[in-house]
């Protein structure tokens, strides 16, 4: 076995002369050492070989490069470095050595260009999160988000939110919306309480409706979602619970499923853990983090509860935002039997109206990072400048040199 | 030029010595008596042994045969390499150095045991 290309490649960083005299030798001392061993001890003794040769190589250029420099004393040109490495190695020697010399300066700079790029990391990774990286929905630019009247502008929740009754209208007359479904709003932050096994805990519930998470394209990793008798009014108590909590709570142990858990002094069936990567809290409500998800039954007593819901439409195929808000507003403002609150759709692609509050923040803070960061190479070439002056005699002595 | 009894040899030097205080070898050979030497202790990697071989010799404690001087039957491929009388007196002061150590050391514990 003679030793491998990438080993033939690694020989050419020694020292051309060394390499010369010795090549065939270390060669054959290499294959015999991988001989003796098999398996994982052979891979360990190729990568202790490949270090040796990598470190030889690099105190042999060393050794090479002090020699030249005492031969140097009688100010005679350097030779040019033969080889890439060579190159890299006193380009390296050289900087390490202007920045021990000049300590104080070195910390400064790093200091500076450390905190622009800190921040500029920090901005980007909120630009990232909140405007540029799609959302973990299947078709994402499908989703529109359906409010009742233009969304942010001060009025209270139960007037942005959505009767039970119009939302079912919608599922059953739109054509240019393949689905429609919602979730409460009104389920407030810490008002269910775990009791049991462990601590009691303060938890938040999310009421969706039925096709919620095959609107979205989201399922379960555990278990499954509701069933069409779970979503009745007065129907079994079932849950599922967010990743983030069935982690905390209950160490990710599948074996949760079909347990019941005690939530608000009643029993409720876990039937399903969701993904991690759905992140109800980080999309829609950054303010309430949800720890598990009930149904939100469609029925007669729901409808009485007024405006409830905030609503997500998937687009039909073709179907263009404007049409299908021009629809939506035809089936509203139709007249119906029974008497409900007023609903004026308003409909925003879902990525503007989960990015939309925060864009034009951002957009700002991008903007004063980027100054902060011009500030800092403006700041890092002042004091480069500054120290060029101080290198007028080491240049004049290298122009002399011809270094 | 260093005087004998100045100069600390390095471990890996101390070991080629012992290697080649009474055969002239070539590297591989020399490996494989450093690694029997030490009970598989010490290893010497092929480029770190080419490297001391030519460290010591620039030290003038061994010298690389020329051809004629290789052992009979071997071809003139492999270089051999033999401890200079240097190299060999420098091996003996380092030994003595170990001995009269060793010696040291061995009194030191028949006096704590008595």
């Amino acid at each position: 076995m003679s030793p491998s290309r990438p080993f033939k490649t690694l020989l050419k960083a020694l020292p051309t002369e060394f390499r010369k005299r010795h090549h065939a030798e270390i060669e054959h001392l290499l294959t015999s050492y991988a001989g003796e061993k098999t398996g994982f001890a052979r891979i360990i003794t190729t990568i202790r070989a490949a270090l040796d040769i990598a470190w030889v190589a690099v105190a042999l250029r060393m050794k090479s490069t002090r020699n030249r420099k005492s031969k140097g004393a009688n100010m005679q040109r350097r030779p040019t470095p033969r080889t890439a490495i060579d190159s890299i190695v006193q380009d390296l020697r050289y900087a390490f050595r202007t920045l021990r010399r000049d300590a104080s300066l070195a910390i400064f700079a790093t200091l500076i260009v450390g905190l622009g790029v800190g921040a500029s990391v920090t901005v980007f990774s909120v630009a990232n999160a909140l405007l540029l990286r799609a959302l973990p929905f299947q078709q994402p630019e499908e989703l529109v988000w359906i409010s009742n009247g233009e969304w942010g502008r001060g009025q209270q929740l139960s007037a942005l939110t959505v009767q039970v009754a119009h939302l079912q209208d919608l599922r059953a007359e739109s054509e240019q919306l393949t689905d429609v479904a919602g979730y409460s709003q009104f389920d407030r932050s810490g008002d269910h309480t775990i009791a049991g096994a462990g601590n009691p805990e303060r938890l938040t519930r999310l009421r969706v409706t039925e096709n919620f998470f095959q609107l979205l394209g989201v399922a379960p990793v555990h278990g499954r979602l509701f069933t069409a008798e779970e979503v009745q009014y007065g129907g079994p108590r079932v849950v599922l619970l967010d990743h983030g909590f069935w982690i905390r709570r209950f160490s990710g142990d599948p074996a949760v499923l079909g347990r019941s858990i005690v939530l608000n002094d009643e029993p409720a069936t876990v039937v399903g853990i969701l993904p991690a990567s759905f992140d109800f809290a980080g999309i829609f409500s950054p303010e309430n983090p949800v720890d598990f998800v009930a149904p939100f039954p469609l029925s007669e007593e729901t409808n009485r509860q007024g405006n409830t819901l905030a609503l997500i439409g998937r687009l039909a195929p073709g179907a263009s935002l404007e049409v299908a808000g021009t629809e939506a507003s035809l089936i509203a403002s139709r007249p119906t039997p029974d008497r409900r609150n007023d609903f004026t759709p308003h409909m925003v692609p879902l990525h503007e109206h989960v990015s939309g509050q925060f864009r034009s923040a951002i957009v700002v803070l991008i903007a004063a990072v980027a100054l902060v960061m011009l500030i800092v190479c403006a700041n890092l070439s002042n004091l480069l400048l500054a120290r060029g002056t101080l290198r007028e005699k080491e240049v004049a002595v290298r122009g002399c040199a011809g270094g | 030029m260093t005087e004998p009894s100045a100069l600390t040899l390095r471990q890996n030097w101390f070991h080629i010595l012992v290697a080649l205080a009474e055969l002239d070898m070539h590297g591989s050979a020399i490996a494989r008596d450093v690694l029997d030497q030490t009970g598989g202790s010490l290893r010497l990697w092929p480029a770190t042994l080419y490297r001391t071989l030519d460290d010591m010799v620039e030290e003038e404690l061994i010298i690389e045969l020329q051809g004629a001087d290789h052992p009979d039957g071997e071809s003139g491929r492999r270089r051999y390499y033999r401890a200079t009388p240097r190299g060999r007196a420098e091996l003996a002061a380092a030994a003595e150095r170990m001995a009269t150590l060793a010696g040291t050391a061995r009194r030191r514990l028949r006096g704590a045991r008595s």
